[in-house]
């Protein structure tokens, strides 16, 4: 067979490392029969993301302190609802949502309050983050940052020792991954709420009538 | 460390409908997982069907935002012969009771890549298979 002598343009190196790490991401196992030195070699350049990240060791925190942010963020978000926040109190209340976070165990309630989350950050800040393209950081003054937690994908809040807000950091370009990614969620509403449980049910009453 | 996680239909429609029995739990599960960047896959079969249902009783416009937020959050496995013809050999050593085909294509593929699949089928769960939530 004659050599193909022709060099690679760089586009298409790139579609081919990509269709190389398509085929590790997806099908590890296979490219692992037939290339397993490949595969070596990708396990150590491509470690995951989240076997590297540099996580501090999760806080311990009593009820006490977890019933207490409850209770704190409720009156917070109460008073948004009658639009009487200050900057101070919603400064208390992000706090109080990061304190939740560190506890792991309200995630359900923290999610269908994101609305208010956004808002409480309006108010501390002065800015709508939700529309930034660019990242934002923003630090208060006096407080020593010890400890970062992670509110949503893009979203992360400095916390001091004593659990203190001491800034917030935006990345804007993981935030909008976030929001393309959840862009599907709760955007239709069907006449019947049992599609998922007997999709297949109806999958057979879409066929039937093609 | 969490695994990956493989979507099937059920959890799909229940994210798209706001009214579905399983939305809430839906939407807080899968927004967990886009936050912690967990690792999201979806099989061809299981768009394939997404689609249908999507389409059909949602309307087009739906279909095409979901597909395009779906592009950013889910790696797509496209079934291939090989996990095709051990799809099938898993439901024919079973007389085809249980689980549809498309349901064990996902249990192969979840298997392939180690992960846990989401779903609101509970039959996944009769065959011993790692569900979410």
């Amino acid at each position: 067979m004659q050599k193909n002598k022709r060099k690679l343009s760089q586009k298409e190196k790139e579609e081919l490392i990509g269709i190389l790490l398509n085929k590790y991401l997806i099908d590890k196992d296979g490219l692992q029969r037939a290339l397993p030195e490949l595969v070596q070699r990708l396990d150590i350049i491509f470690p995951r993301a989240r076997e590297v990240e540099n996580t501090p060791p999760p806080i311990r925190l009593t009820e006490l302190e977890l019933s207490t942010a409850r209770t704190i963020l409720e009156k917070v978000l109460n008073a948004l609802d009658s639009g009487v926040v200050s900057k101070e109190q919603a400064l208390i209340g992000l706090e109080s949502w990061a304190v939740l976070v560190c506890g792991g165990s309200d995630f359900d309630y923290l999610y269908q309050q994101e609305e208010k989350l956004w808002q409480l950050i309006e108010k501390a800040t002065g800015r709508d983050l939700r529309s930034r393209t660019k990242s934002y950081r923003k630090t208060f003054q006096d407080r020593e940052a010890a400890r970062p937690v992670k509110i949503l994908r893009g979203l992360t809040f400095q916390l001091t020792q004593d659990m203190r807000l001491s800034g917030i950091i935006l990345d804007a370009a993981e935030l909008r991954k976030r929001q393309k990614a959840l862009s599907f969620v709760g955007i239709a509403a069907d006449s019947a709420t049992d599609v998922a449980a007997r999709h297949d049910d109806y999958l057979f009453e879409i066929y039937s009538h093609d | 460390m969490t695994r990956p996680i493989v979507s099937d239909t059920s959890a799909i429609y229940a994210l798209v409908s706001t009214v579905d029995d399983f939305h809430q739990v839906a939407s807080t599960t899968y927004t967990h997982l886009v936050d912690e960047r967990v690792e999201l896959f979806i099989t061809s079969y299981i768009l394939l069907e997404a689609y249908a249902l999507i389409q059909r009783r949602l309307g087009f416009a739906t279909l095409a935002t979901f597909v395009s937020g779906m592009q950013e959050s889910m790696n797509v496995v496209w079934i291939d012969s090989d996990m095709h013809q051990e799809t099938w050999n898993a439901i024919a050593s079973r007389d085809g009771r249980g689980l549809s085909f498309v349901d064990w294509s996902t249990i192969v593929v979840a298997r392939r890549l180690d992960a846990e699949i989401f779903t609101f089928d509970s039959d996944f769960l009769r065959e011993g298979i790692r569900v979410i939530p």
